[in-house]
């Protein structure tokens, strides 16, 4: 494992009980992000990803079980040999989490100078007056401005960006090494969006911490990340260095999660354009390929056989995909090479594109 | 201020309204004082010169008016039967509800605060469903029965504590709070059990929210993620519940008074009722009403201090 990772994640699953059956909520999950870089997560709600924050952040719902062997190292520690104080404390110093909805995440009948200090003043120890002054240094550093009267507001006295500037203050307040922001501009106005996506990228710049953001707006956060995966049904059915994957995406579900968005040449009237059909039911068994009941490549390989995450060593590099290939549609213009499919899968290695479909786009048909 | 003021005016229509209905409907009560008083071998020119005394013949509109008249001037009037000022006899009964009232509410909080967040900590474990169950068997129970149970075992078997009598705080706290003891307790023992399912209901609901996830994100232990994150935002329905209870409880009290021989206000209003002493009856209602009113009002400014949205000033409301 290289020493450029900060957390590499193998083979971890996700499973919660529930009335109607064990919810599979993350399957056989492998990845791993770089240090001061940002992993894209994204996939459809429903498909795992929250469950997958949770699981990193050590906040999942009571029941949830993580079988098999599953394997997690933060920075060099293998997550699995701390104990549970050991673990918590790692979890509220060293990671930090923003949650979709700023005004839900946030302590209603707390102020959000106390909100903010609290992890500091009950993990590092320090007094009150040090608390106060971090807690305004780090308002003043998501751009909350008069920093120090505002410690005083509740957070039903401030806007939706604000309070998502303060709860990404809390995410902060320890210092963590891996940021996980788990749809963080959802809940907001489109004008605040990007505010907030800028402001996480330079306190990434700023910091040197590690990014998981997770969204179900793969051109939002795509051209924010240096790592890109796409989740389904709890599986990462897509991954790869974002220039890559955008360069030939390969997974059918990848690009339909592409076309799903609203573009700004189409009409904004009735429901925005989505994927045909409903995600999985999670607490059935899936056999075979798990998109296949809406995937138009489908074929009875896909139905029987489960296809494992391979990599496309050999698809063209960015470099020489064609330049006037724009991002958003430029798959009918790849170039259309069969590469022979090497057999090798190295998980948690981020440096590479996976993929896992029998009958990938832009391959010829056999 | 602007609350006060509407606060006082609502006082100023409810007591209105009550001691009038008071009024009306103990002119229709099939008991008649001067019967009571005069007792049965009185002549019909007894009855007729006692009803003339105690200013009975005038009409019903003029006796109310008379009697606002004297409650405006803080003067309530005489007990009918005993003779005795109708505020005297509230001043001697008014401290012993209250006593009674604040024990019970102390005594059922003390109860349903460790049970009911011991019980919302793991619902559906052993301890949630053991709480649950003891719970609907003792709210099934009326208070006077349970009063009944705890006489007898805690006067009658064990004699650790009196069976009846009061003994005023002047003379003791010890007595005193011996003598009230048995009857707080039933009280408390029946309506810990929706104070608890209420706190219980709503810390689970409280548990769910995504403050709480971050507070458990944020690394920091249990005790104090219940304590100081999700405790305070459900006590809304225990508030209101515990506010309830005491306005019921004010005058409310009586089968539990009574069973007790407690001189209280509950006491004080059924011998009232019994006898048509209408100014006692009125001087109850004038102070029951006035007690509820005080209830509500220390609620809504409960819910200002748990919860800042529903302060009445705020930077933006
Ligand atoms: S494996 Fe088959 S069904 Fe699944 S995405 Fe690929 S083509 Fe579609």
């Amino acid at each position: 494992m290289s020493a450029n990772l900060l957390l590499s994640v193998e083979n971890l699953t996700v499973r919660l009980p529930s009335r109607h059956g064990t919810v599979r909520a993350v399957e056989r999950v492998s990845f791993a992000i770089e240090k001061g870089k940002t992993l894209a997560l994204v996939g459809e709600s429903g498909c795992g990803k929250s469950m997958l924050c949770r699981a990193l952040a050590g906040i999942l719902p009571g029941g949830a079980q993580l079988p098999g062997a599953w394997r997690m190292t933060f920075d060099g520690r293998n997550l699995a040999r701390l104990s549970p104080k050991e673990l918590t404390r790692l979890r509220g110093n060293e990671i930090g989490i923003v949650l979709q909805n700023p005004l839900a995440s946030l302590n209603p009948v707390h102020t959000i100078g106390r909100q903010v200090s609290e992890p500091m003043l009950y993990h590092l120890g320090i007094a009150a007056s040090e608390a106060k002054r971090r807690t305004v240094e780090l308002l003043q550093a998501v751009g909350i401005p008069q920093a120090e009267p505002r410690m005083k507001c509740y957070p039903h006295q401030l806007s939706g960006g604000m309070r998502q500037r303060v709860a990404i203050a809390i995410a902060l307040s320890c210092d963590p090494k891996l940021l996980i922001a788990d749809e963080p501009t959802t809940a907001l106005d489109v004008t605040v969006q990007a505010e907030i996506l800028d402001l996480l990228g330079r306190l990434q710049r700023d910091r040197g911490m590690s990014i998981l953001l997770v969204s179900h707006d793969l051109a939002l956060v795509a051209g924010r990340a240096h790592h890109t995966a796409v989740m389904y049904a709890g599986r990462i059915v897509e991954e790869a260095p974002t220039p890559e994957l955008f360069a030939g995406m390969r997974m059918p579900y990848t690009r339909a999660l592409l076309e799903a968005l609203p573009r700004i040449d189409a009409p904004v009237l009735g429901p925005l354009p989505a994927i045909v059909g409903q995600p999985p039911n999670l607490a059935a068994p899936i056999v075979g390929c798990a998109f296949a009941p809406r995937c138009a490549y489908a074929r009875d390989l896909c139905r029987e056989q489960e296809p494992s995450l391979l990599e496309a060593a050999l698809l063209p590099r960015l470099d020489q995909a064609e330049p006037e290939a724009g991002v958003a549609t430029g798959f009918e213009s790849l170039p259309k090479p069969e590469p022979p499919r090497p057999p090798t899968l190295d998980p948690g290695s981020p440096f590479h594109h996976r993929y896992a479909c029998w009958f990938p786009v832009g391959e010829e048909m056999p | 201020m602007h609350f006060l003021i509407r606060k006082s005016l609502h006082l100023v229509l409810v007591a209105l309204a009550v001691t009038a209905i008071t009024f009306v409907m103990l002119d229709h009560m099939p008991v008649s004082i001067e019967h009571e008083i005069t007792g049965r071998f009185a002549t019909e020119a007894d009855v007729r010169s006692l009803r003339e005394q105690l200013g009975l013949n005038a009409s019903l509109p003029v006796r109310y008016g008379r009697w606002l008249s004297g409650a405006l001037r803080g003067e309530l009037g005489r007990s009918l039967s005993t003779g005795e000022p109708v505020g005297q006899a509230l001043a001697a009964s008014l401290p012993v509800t209250l006593e009674l009232l604040l024990l019970a509410q102390l005594l059922a909080l003390a109860l349903a605060l460790p049970v009911g967040i011991a019980a919302a900590w793991r619902p559906g474990s052993w301890w949630d469903r053991l709480s649950g169950t003891i719970g609907f068997g003792l709210a099934s129970l009326p208070p006077f029965a349970l009063a009944v149970v705890l006489m007898f075992l805690f006067s009658l078997r064990l004699r650790w504590l009196p069976a009846t009598g009061f003994t005023p705080l002047s003379v003791g706290w010890w007595q005193n709070l011996r003598g009230l003891l048995l009857p707080a307790l039933s009280i408390a023992l029946v309506e810990w059990v929706t104070l608890m399912q209420v706190l219980r209901s709503d810390l689970i609901a409280t548990l769910q929210e995504d403050f709480i996830l971050l507070a458990r994100a944020k690394g920091l232990p249990g005790w104090r993620i219940m304590f100081r994150h999700a405790l305070r935002p459900s006590c809304f329905s225990l508030i209101t519940l515990v506010g309830l209870h005491g306005g019921n409880l004010l005058g409310g009290a009586v089968l539990i008074e009574n069973i007790f021989s407690l001189p209280g206000l509950g006491r004080l209003l059924l011998t009232g009722l019994f006898s048509q002493d209408y100014p006692v009856v009125a001087g109850c209602v004038l102070v029951i009403a006035l007690g509820y009113v005080l209830v509500t009002f220390s609620v809504d400014l409960c819910y200002g201090a748990l919860d800042p949205r529903l302060r009445r000033e705020g930077a933006d409301g």
